[in-house]
Order: C-alpha cells, then structure tokens, then sequence
C-alpha cells in the first residue's frame, strides 16, 4: 500500500480495496464522509479495526467469529444431526435465511487443483474429527453448481460415506418464478438429472 | 483480429477483478489460448454457467496482445458426465494440458484426443488406460514421442517375453542383468502401448512409470496437484472397500 503526501488521495485508494467500488465511488464516499458524517466515519475506522484484529475462525466449523466456537456451534436449538457444508461464510447465511436449522461446516473456498487448492487448505482434516466425533447423522452438500463445486462435493461425500454417514446434496434446477425457455441449458441439464417422483 | 466461433474446451478459470474472469482454453484450431471474459461472472451475461471445464463449447474471441478478449460463447454438446474420480482424471488432464502446451500453438489432432480421452472419463469406471494413451499422444504433440516398437541399441523389434530398459527421452533396449537403468518395462507392455490397448495389470503398472518418467522431465519440479488429488480421492475409495 503506497502512501502519498496527500490524505484524500490516501482515503480514495484504501476505499478501492472494498468490492464494488472504483475510483469514482471510492472519491464520492471520501467526499461524503468528510464533508457530512465524520462521526460515523469514526466509528466505521474503529468497527474495522475491531473486526480485523479480533476475527478469526471457529475451531468446529471454521466460520468467520471472534468466538472460538461460532454461535451457529454453539446455539442448543441447532440440530447437531445436521451437517451442512458450505464454500464461504454469505453461504452460512444464505441457508439460514432459507430455514435451515443444523449445524455448518465452511471451506472458506473449493477444490481447484490446478490454484493449488487441495484438501488440507479447505480443512477436510478438521471436518473429518467433526465427522469422527459421532454426532451428525446426515451431511448436506451445499457447495456451489461448479465443475469446482461438484468436485468438491464428491470428494467429500466419500469421506462422509466411508464413516457410514448419509450424505445429501441439495438439488438444484428451475430457480423460483422461472420459465423454462429463458434457463441456460447448464442448469436445465442438471434439473432434468436430478428429477424427483412428483405426487 | 476477430477469431470466428469454433470448438473449444476450457481448461481453467480464474475471477479477474470484480466480474470478469481469466479463461484458459483449448481450442481446436489455436491450441492453448489465454482470454479475458469480461463481465462473464455477472448473472445477466449468462455465461458463468457455460465457461465451465469438460463442455464442448464454441468461443470467438477478439485477439490483440498476449490475452483475447471473450466475445461470444455457446454450448456445442451437453456437459461432459463426469463424477468422481473422472472428475479428478479430468482435471489432472487438463492441467497437464495446461503445462506442457505453449500458448498459441495449434494442435489439432491433440484437440481431437483431448475430447475422446473426455468421453471415456465419463464412460468407463477404470481410467488407467484412457489416461495412459492420452499421455501418450500428448508426449507426441509436443515432440516427445516414444519410440516403442525398437531396440534402439541393436534396431530389432521389440518382442514380447523380454524385459526392456527404457532411459528417459531415447527409448527401450534390453534390461543390463545388474543395475538395469531408467524404467523397466516388458516389451510386451511396449507392444501393446503402440497398438493402444493394455491388456493387464502388470501393463497397466509398467505403462504407469513408464509415463510418469518420461512426462516428469518436461513437468519440471513442481508437482502436480491434481495429481495429488486424484490419489487422495483413490485413497478415500479404498479405505471405503475395507470391511
Ligand atoms: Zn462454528
């Protein structure tokens, strides 16, 4: 990170590192916050250094916490039976606004051999002694529709099946409120193979 | 230059700033080939769910510098079936691919083995020989055949029932009693090589070293990771087979 004589200029670039933002945003925002909100600037500046020095992951599932079990461990009122294994933590998320109540296991990440990114870097080796430790019934694939994603999930679903652990992958298909003639063929493939009796 | 639409596999993909990707290829009339996809991974481009390994897609793409610029993308034929360890196969060829190919050298026929050895991922459940014979064929391609059907010390054909010494880049000749160097390989494991159809378990092994010595001098040092993969998977599988 370079750092010019110039404070603004200095602001507008740290601003870039965030998603989405360009140099155009980046200034806008600078100017907004000098100019209007300096208090919540303050504020924001102390939040981030919070979370970036005390932020790590949870020992059991490998989620973003400053705990060293993460709530989704630690809550009683989560079914331990459940496994759902995730790529990133907005996934954790996203399952548990869609009515999902076990527990998560996150990758932070997927297969991708030729990026260098194996088992170990994912931490198959803890989901495995969370596997060992005789509490989950049932493991939820949840990785993403990928060629990485599916790669992923085989993968690990012998690991799951070799401890004599049902494994799931959620389906996939016609997204809601979709019509079949604007779906990429991609996606329309794997709905067709992964159809269902319907009653 | 504007490169028509023709077929093309992707080997690799990587996220390039916030929407974009870099894509590696493999196409069918330009070899190895770097793009830029920009905006492939927004969801209104709908191309994030074609640009994916093992599909025969057809790619134009504007050529200007060391990376072209994506211009279109389409699927020729549905995905390639692939699961489990023909997933891992699959991206242990690719990356062999994307190792031993320089960019923009156009290998037609190596196209054409690259989408059989594919197909055969998906079909059979043993992919010992389709990988072998696509080792084979790459070694070729890139000028690194491998002469099996000659002694290259006396100039005699190989025969079946001897065993043969096969020293890295110059070829079989008959295994010394004492300290035999290179690979040792029967020469009926030879024969069968050159007519592309290993027929046991000891062919099978012998073929196995033999290409992994002669693909290792042009891989360098640096291993290969799916490699690594695909026998860590192998490895999960057996232990599932025990009692
Ligand atoms: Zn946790």
């Amino acid at each position: 990170m370079n750092q010019s004589n110039n404070l603004i200029e200095d602001l507008v670039d740290a601003l870039r590192c965030m998603p989405g933002i360009g140099k155009k945003s980046a200034r806008r925002i600078a100017y907004h916050l000098l100019e209007r909100d300096r208090e919540g600037a303050r504020h924001l500046a102390g939040r981030l250094t919070a979370a970036m020095d005390q932020i790590g992951h949870c020992q059991q599932c490998r989620m973003l916490t400053e705990k060293t079990i993460c709530d989704f461990c630690s809550q009683e009122r989560r079914d331990p039976t459940l496994l759902c294994v995730v790529e990133t933590p907005a996934d954790v998320y996203a399952m548990n606004e869609a009515g999902y109540k076990g527990r998560f296991f996150v990758l932070m990440g997927h297969l991708s051999p030729l990026d260098g990114i194996g088992p170990e870097e994912l931490g198959l080796d803890q989901l495995a002694t969370l596997l060992d430790s005789g509490e989950v019934e049932e493991v939820i694939l949840a990785t993403n529709l990928t060629v990485e994603g599916e790669t992923t999930a085989h993968f690990i679903s012998e690991m799951v099946r070799a401890r004599d652990i049902r494994t799931t992958r959620i389906a996939y298909g016609v997204p809601y409120g979709g019509e079949l003639e604007y779906i990429d063929s991609s996606t329309l493939t794997h709905a067709l193979n992964g159809r269902r009796d319907f009653t | 230059m504007r490169v028509e639409p023709h077929s093309c596999f992707v080997l690799h993909t990587r996220a390039y700033r916030e929407t974009s990707l870099l894509i590696e290829i493999f196409s069918q009339l330009h070899g190895r080939v770097g793009l830029v996809g920009r905006g492939s991974r927004r969801r209104q481009s709908g191309q994030a769910a074609l640009v994916q390994p093992f599909r025969r897609l057809s790619i134009a793409w504007s050529a200007r510098g060391e990376l072209g610029t994506l211009v279109s993308v389409d699927a020729e034929a549905a995905p390639v079936a692939l699961t489990g360890a023909g997933l891992m196969a699959g991206f242990y060829v690719n990356e062999l691919i994307m190792r031993l190919l320089h960019r923009d050298e156009a290998h037609t026929k190596l196209f054409d083995d690259y989408a059989e050895v594919m197909l055969q991922l998906a079909q059979v459940t043993s992919h010992e020989q389709a990988l072998r014979l696509f080792e084979i064929r790459l070694l070729e391609a890139v000028g690194y055949g491998l002469i099996l059907d000659h002694d290259i010390v006396t100039g005699t054909a190989v025969r079946p029932d001897e065993l043969y010494q096969y020293i890295s880049e110059q070829g079989p000749s008959l295994a010394a009693e004492h300290m035999p160097k290179g690979v040792c390989i029967h020469g009926s494991t030879l024969i069968e090589l050159a007519v592309q159809s290993l027929q046991s378990e000891q062919s099978l092994r012998e073929a196995k070293l033999l290409l992994r010595q002669e693909l290792g001098r042009h891989l360098g040092d640096r291993p290969l990771a799916s490699r690594s993969l695909y026998q860590a998977y192998l490895q999960q599988n057996r232990s599932l087979q025990k009692p």
